[in-house]
């Protein structure tokens, strides 16, 4: 059994996709659609690593990332943060953190999601 | 005190009828001979003059022709000896004023004076009123000079073009703003063109016809009402028009038009429409961008998991990227057919079909979705996908004609708005449902898109039908309801909602479906066919 990947997302295509490419590459992938159940996958499958969409209705993506790491349980999980906003090229931790006192993201992938690049971060976070 | 000059050639006569003279106020002034008496008329111009008649040298009748000579206006009255009758009636043909004779009775010379007097007052009052008119005749023309200048610069200076014709239709004032405006000079037209022939064929008649009604500013009148021109080179000039007829004394004498130039205002008309199109499509363009960066993401995730199911020879993962390769091709598909169908002017294409059968396709396609986003879900999480879709058809309806093309658009536009809006309905034990729906009513058929889910704020229902406006952030593109309402409003029909936040939405369209309408329908539909090949 292969490293378990929690895949948060509201739109059940890119779950689909996200969850195929990295069960090819043997990890265990499992899924949810938004961030409160999102955060009750975390807590009852405890996975290795969360890519976590930050673009869901009503700031379920930010929210959850806040959740995690305010949560002492939870906060050593490695978050990927899977966005379509990146301000030329690079990502804003601030738009993540607004603000607060917490750690940044581990790791970014853009959308369209180029899968060899979140295979190659997902290994390099989980090693 | 008036001046008196009494010319006698006897010294006795001076002094006795000077003295008495002077007592009746005169200021005298004597002289003893005719000579003497012209000369003291020229220095002094004595108003009134009292003379002997016989005199030696210049006698009194000589004298009388120099002093009217000098002065026509001066009263002469001549002094005669009893029995020269005929000297008299000389000097009074020759102007004098009256005669007294030798002796000379106070009483008399009394009454001639009073009488010169009242000549001498008649006359002055007659050259006050007659230089008083004068002076009154020169002011009011100047007056009226000034106001006809005033008017002729008014008419002439105005920006507006102003034009006016006489009873006959003939043009009779014609500015420069005129000139301007059409490119004739006021010779060409002035007395010689009818004022319709600045106009394009019939216009001039429906504008004189406007004139006599009431709807623009009332009989006679015209106020802001529109029309066009045509110039000297033929170009058609749009203009503003306001206008009156004239009347003299109840009778048409002629029309008066002021002309304003809306040239300008409609090209910066144009410019604004221009500008604001070109705003909107880069709005468009902004929010495009992102849908369609969101289905290239599906597509290239689909390409990818069928390249990885040939790569690595796993036919099983083969439908699942196929699916997604299919379904994105169906979001561009639709994405295009929606901005087409945004962007340029159509008209339904009706044909004879069956309300229901439209539903049921819409309906069929939605379920298929669903069906396949379920066994989505419930492999990927072994969920229950919530949403589905029921429908409720009136089998009462007939067949008739609509456009199927567009109102199937307008349907799939709006259940998926219904299934967005269930997604977004954050409780998690509801279930959700949506219900598509189709009503006869009198001479429409009414089509329902009702859905339990999340309804909409009041902020959302305003600005509903607004450009590119989209709840859904890069997953919407802000297009599928201004498609829907102008599908809805090229076909005649009407597009309405009820929303309560929490609770659901729905959506009515109704489309016009008589049966007198639909020979127009054909007509049209025939009509366009030809236009078409």
């Amino acid at each position: 059994m292969g490293k378990k990947i929690l895949i948060v997302d509201d739109e059940l295509e890119q779950i689909d996709f996200a969850s195929t490419v990295l069960e090819e590459s043997g990890y265990t992938a499992i899924s949810a659609m938004d961030g409160k159940e999102g955060m009750k996958k975390v807590k009852a499958e405890k996975p290795d690593l969360i890519l976590l969409d930050i673009l869901m209705p009503e700031r379920g993506g930010i929210g959850m990332y806040h959740n995690l790491k305010h949560d002492e349980e939870t906060k050593k999980i490695p978050v990927v943060i899977v966005t379509g906003v990146a301000r030329g090229g690079h990502f804003d931790d601030r738009m993540v953190r607004q603000d607060q006192d917490i750690p940044a993201p581990d790791g970014y992938v853009e959308k369209p999601m180029n899968p060899d690049a979140l295979l190659k971060m997902v290994s390099d976070l989980l090693s | 005190m008036s001046k008196l000059l009494l010319i006698d050639d006897e010294e006795p006569i001076r002094k006795v009828l000077g003295l008495y003279l002077r007592s009746k106020g005169y200021e005298v002034i004597t002289a003893a001979d005719g000579q003497e008496g012209i000369e003291a008329c020229q220095q002094e111009s004595p108003p009134m003059v009292l003379t002997d008649i016989k005199m030696p040298g210049m006698d009194g009748i000589e004298v009388l022709k120099r002093v009217k000579e000098i002065n026509a206006e001066t009263e002469v009255i001549v002094i005669t000896g009893h029995g020269d009758m005929d000297l008299a009636i000389q000097a009074l043909q020759l102007d004098a004023s009256d005669f007294v004779t030798k002796p000379v009775d106070n009483r008399a010379l009394s009454v001639a004076l009073k009488r010169a007097e009242e000549r001498l007052e008649i006359r002055r009052k007659l050259k006050e009123y007659t230089d008083n008119l004068e002076v009154m005749v020169k002011e009011a023309t100047e007056e009226l000079r000034k106001a006809h200048d005033f008017q002729t610069n008014l008419i002439q200076n105005s920006i507006d073009g102003i034009m006016a014709s006489e009873k006959s239709g003939t043009i009779v004032v014609f500015n420069q703003g005129m000139e301007d405006l059409v490119g004739y000079s006021a010779d060409e037209v002035i007395g010689k063109m009818p004022m319709a022939g600045i106009y394009p064929p019939g216009v001039g008649e429906t504008i004189n016809a406007t004139l006599s009604a009431e709807a623009y500013g009332g009989k006679n009148r015209l106020v802001n009402y529109e029309s066009v021109l045509i110039s000297s080179s033929g170009e058609e000039i749009p203009v503003r028009i306001s206008g009156a007829a004239l009347f003299e004394d109840g009778e048409a004498t002629g029309v008066v038009c002021f002309f304003q130039d809306l040239r300008e205002i409609k090209r910066l008309q144009r410019e604004l429409i221009q500008s604001e199109r070109l705003s909107a499509i880069g709005q468009a363009v902004a929010g495009m961008a992102h849908y369609t960066k969101n289905i290239l993401n599906g597509l290239q995730g689909g390409v990818y998991i069928v390249n990885t199911s040939l790569k690595k020879n796993k036919p099983d993962l083969l439908p699942k990227g196929w699916a997604m390769v299919e379904n994105n091709v169906c979001r561009i598909s639709d994405l295009v057919m929606n901005m087409l169908i945004y962007s340029k002017e159509r008209e339904p294409d009706y044909v004879i079909c069956s309300p229901n059968d439209i539903a049921q396709e819409v309906y069929d396609l939605m379920h298929e979705t669903l069906e396949a986003e379920a066994a989505k879900l419930y492999d990927l999480m072994e969920k229950q996908y919530k949403v589905k879709v029921f429908k409720d058809f009136d089998p009462s309806i007939n067949k008739c004609y609509l456009d199927p093309t567009g109102i199937h658009r307008c349907l799939l536009n709006l259940v998926t708005n219904a299934i967005d809006a269930c997604t977004l309905e954050s409780d998690e034990d509801k279930d959700s449902s949506i219900i598509i729906r189709t009503r006869k009513e009198d001479d429409s058929i009414r089509f329902d898109v009702v859905d339990n889910g999340s309804g909409m704020t009041e902020e959302v229902q305003e600005k509903l039908f607004e450009r590119f406006f989209s709840t859904k952030g890069p997953k919407g593109t802000g297009l599928g309801l201004l498609v829907t309402r102008k599908i809805v409003d090229e076909h005649g029909g009407t597009i309405s909602f009820e929303s309560n936040p929490g609770k659901g939405t729905t959506f009515t369209m109704r489309f016009p479906c008589g049966k007198e309408s639909s020979s127009n329908v054909i007509a049209a539909a025939g009509q366009r066919e030809t236009s078409g090949a």
